[in-house]
Parts: C-alpha cells; structure tokens; sequence
C-alpha cells in the first residue's frame, strides 16, 4: 500500500489518467473500410436505440411525435411501415424510410439536419459514418434482417 | 411572528409542488469541500438526493454565500422520522446542432425537473426513500399528461450505523462512476445511467472513512420503463480513500439483455489542489458489447476529465473534456466534448448554472459540430 501511495503521490495519477485519455483522443484508431453490417439487427441495438429511444424522446411512455422506438420490432414497423405526420404536426403524413430510396426518406434528412427544423438526435448527433451505415441499410431495401 | 400550521403546510405543499431537482449528487464537492466522503453531507448510503443537517449547514456556510440552509429556508421544523426536500430546475438553452437549412439554433425555455425527496425513518436503521416528480421536456409534443409523472428513486434502505454494511432495494441508480447531475454527460449517457434510467436493485455495500464499496443485483425497470431497456446483471464500485485531498475508485459492471450483452470495467479518480480550490476528476471505461448480428462484438470506450475551480466562496467555474468512441475498431465514429460551466450559489438553495459545450462528431476528423449554451436557474426547499 506505502508503494501505491509513493506512485499515486500528488496528482500524479492524474497526470497519468490525462495522459491515457489524451493518447486515446489522438489514436486514430479503427480501420478506413466501414465493414460493420448494414442489418437491422445491427443497426437497432448500436445506433437507433441508444441515441432515440431515451426518455423523453422515443421511449415507450414518451413517444415524442408518435415514434415509439423501444423495441427493435416496434422502431421498424413505426420507422419503415409507419406514417407519420399530418393533422397537428408540423409537418405532412409520411414514412421516415423508403426502402431503396434513401434521398426520399426523411429519417436521413432528420439525421443530418437538412430541410428539417430539428436535426436528431438533438442531445447528441450521429457521425457521419453512422448516418451512411444507416442510408446503406435504406439503399440496401430496408429490411428487417 | 408564528404562522398557523395550516399556512405552513400550505406553502410547504406549495413549494415542495413547484420543486423539482435532481437525485444526482455534485461530485466535484467531494475534497472541494471539507467533506471527504458523499455521505457526510447525504442521507443516501451513495450520496446524491437528499441532504442531512450538516449538508444543510455546509450548503449555506461553505458552498453558497449565506443563507439558512435549513429545510424551507428554516420556517417549518419537521419531526425527526420526516426529511423533505426537492429539485427544481428550469432552463433556457439554444441548441445548435448543424442544420444546413439555415434556420438556426433552437431556442427552449423549459421545465428541466421538479422532484419531492421524502424519506420516511422507521427506526434508527430502516428508512424509506420515495421521490415523485415530473420529468422535463424540452419539446411536449403529443405525450400523455401521464407519462410526465415519475418516481425516479423508491427504495428501502437498512443501515445499522452510519458506518459500516448497509442493505439497500429498491429503484435508484446503482453506486457507479462520476455521479454528475448533467445526464449527457458521456461517462452517464452511454454507460446505463441516462436520466430515467434507474433500475431496481438489491444493492449491499460498506462504508468507512477511507473506502467504501457497493455491489448492486439490477434488473430493468419492469414496472414503467422511460428509457432504453438494458438487461439485467451486477455492478461493483470500491472507493479507496488515498488521503484527504483525493481518491481512487474502480467499477466493473455486467448487464445481459435481449438484445446485447454489455461489460465494462473502469476507474474514477479524484484530487484536489491549492486548499481544495481545485479539484481535477476523471473517469475512463472500457466497455465491451456483444451482440448476435456481430459475432465479433465491439468495442468501446467513454472517458471524462473535469477541472473545477472556486473563484471565491459560492462561485464556481469548471472544464470538462469528453470522449466516447462507440467502436474502436471503426474510423470516424467516436465523438468528443468540450464544456465549460460557470455556477453561482448566491444563498443556501438557489444555484444559477450557465453552460456552454461544443459536441465534435467523427473523432475530430473534420466531422460536424454541434454547439449547445444553456442557463439553468436550480432552487430545492
């Protein structure tokens, strides 16, 4: 325990904890090639779960906007077969996904913030990388695999 | 003058109604303070929520700049089985998070929390902690009235002594990491500990002046789940005491769900300097989630550094720099963070808070920015 003290000394554990992150931050780690699948399966529990269905948000009790993203099934059958919008929304009915057509699916225009009033999610955008893995998966057909 | 118990109770309600705060704690007054340990100041067994008479004391005498620190300002006592309390926080932000449409930052003036701590004492050992309040929302759209109702924290609580093993069951976040009252912060964001994001727990831990340890059995909260559901599993925190100016702490914690697997293992740090007038905390985990769609798994990592500095008694400025990389293994998807706060405490209960932080998406490879200010005015009973 002396000799733990010794080297922990003032600050100097801190110092080496700054040193870890900071070697991190400036590690360009990971590859070049994006080779993560374009699966639901992948896309659900990596991306859309954690970054939407919060509370507040698209949780189940919360749905914010009527999205209801808390279930793998339930965020595909409301993202690729739902429509949304219209009546008391500020915005016209619509799927947010169009298998095959990633320009006419507005869950990559929401994602990236263009021609929206909010880009999602607001707490905390997505990387570009993961919007493209996500328009991969649209281009791909969107499937539930 | 005296005022009749019903005028009391009639603003008490009425105070206590219009408070909401958070069940967070303020981590950086640990050796920011003369407090060493969480609980000097807190009721709870892992610090956080409500405050005991010295918390009350020290938020006048040594945080703040005055005041009476005591519950409702001192103007009401209450019995000794009986500990109220709350949060309210309202905030103003503006929101920027790159739309290339030219409409500009959002701006929101909301209702952030309003939360009643009670705790119930049965006996010197056994106490029930119940807090109901109603969640914030910067955008209320379309939810029911209903789903703004919440209990964050509902447990039972045994402690023999103020020293020593504890038992504890009930909904709370398990004792882990930087307990940082701001939920999007990195370090609580992606790690299981988002707001609303509480489990039900049978936790056990042991307190002493040098260290304290807490094991936690979670499950998903099965009765009205606000956030992600993640699996259930164990969590261990151990906080080594080093002196009294800093500590050392490591957390393990295994969560098997549905749909992933989840392991992290990570270590919390503290120190303070220049008579406790600064203080530097980190935390840093490694995290590993394995999931069907990809035998290989991933691998990921959040880490935290914050320096905080009081400039004089009841003003306190802070930096944080943030990194959570969601996969190693894959270029251009970490993100970083950068925030700096400034919090004046003028009198015991009320706190202004002005934040500003910049999100960099991409692992700084020239990815988008998203930039967010908000002034946060706090006040608990």
């Amino acid at each position: 325990m002396r000799r733990l003290r010794s080297w922990i000394g003032p600050g100097r554990w801190l110092a080496s904890a700054s040193l870890v992150v900071l070697a991190l931050v400036a590690s360009g780690c990971g590859e070049e090639e994006d080779t993560r699948p374009a699966r639901w399966s992948y896309i659900y529990p990596t991306l859309i779960q954690p970054a939407c269905n919060t509370s507040g948000c698209h949780a189940k009790h919360t749905a914010t906007f009527g999205f209801q993203l808390d279930t793998p099934e339930g965020a595909y059958i409301d993202l690729v077969g739902g429509m949304f919008g219209g009546p008391n929304q500020p915005f016209p009915p619509q799927s947010y996904v169009k298998p095959g057509r990633p320009d006419e699916s507005r869950l990559l225009y929401l994602l990236r913030g263009e021609n929206v009033a909010y880009r999602m999610p607001p707490d905390g955008p997505l990387p570009e990388a993961d919007i493209a893995l996500i328009e991969k998966w649209i281009l791909a057909g969107a499937k539930n695999d | 003058m005296r005022f009749p118990v019903q005028a009391r109770l009639f603003v008490t309600l009425l105070a206590l109604t219009l408070a909401p705060a958070a069940a967070r704690a303020y981590p950086q007054f640990q050796f920011g303070t003369d407090a060493t340990r969480c609980t000097l100041c807190h009721l709870a067994p892992a610090g956080g929520g409500l405050l005991n008479g010295y918390g009350r004391d020290e938020s006048a005498d040594t945080i703040s700049r005055g005041g009476d620190g005591r519950f409702l300002h001192g103007w009401w006592k209450l019995p000794s089985w009986l500990k109220l309390g709350g949060d309210y926080r309202g905030a103003a932000l503006l929101n920027d998070v790159g739309n290339s449409d030219g409409d500009g930052p959002e701006f929101a003036f909301f209702p952030m929390q309003a939360d009643l701590y009670s705790r119930f004492e049965f006996s010197k050992k056994l106490s029930l902690n119940l807090i109901v309040g109603a969640r914030g929302s910067v955008r209320p759209r379309d939810p029911s009235l209903l789903s703004y109702a919440v209990s964050r924290e509902h447990y039972l609580t045994w402690r023999p002594k103020s020293r020593g093993y504890y038992l504890r069951a009930g909904r709370f976040f398990a004792p882990f990491g930087l307990r940082l009252p701001d939920h999007t912060m990195y370090v609580r964001r992606y790690t299981g500990f988002h707001t609303l994001e509480e489990t039900y727990n049978l936790s056990v831990g042991w307190l002493q002046d040098a260290w304290e340890a807490h094991f936690t059995a979670f499950m998903p909260d099965f009765l009205r789940p606000l956030g992600q559901k993640g699996g259930k599993g164990l969590a261990a925190y151990v906080e080594r005491r080093i002196d009294d100016r800093s500590s050392l702490a490591m957390q393990a914690r295994a969560s098997l769900g549905d749909l992933d697997d989840r392991y992290l293992v990570g270590l919390v740090g503290k120190r303070a300097f220049r008579n406790r007038k600064l203080l530097l905390m980190g935390e840093i985990d490694l995290m590993r989630q394995e999931l069907d769609a990809l035998p290989d798994g991933r691998t990921q990592y959040v880490a935290h550094l914050g320096a905080y500095y009081w400039l004089k008694r009841g003003w306190q400025v802070s930096a944080t720099v943030e990194r959570y990389d969601e996969d190693i293994a894959v270029k251009h998807v970490a993100r970083d963070a950068i925030s700096a706060n400034l919090q004046w405490f003028p009198r015991a209960h009320f706190e202004l808070h002005l934040l500003g932080r910049t999100r960099i998406l991409g692992g700084g490879d020239g990815g988008d920015t998203a930039n967010l200010a908000m002034l946060q005015l706090h006040y608990y009973p």
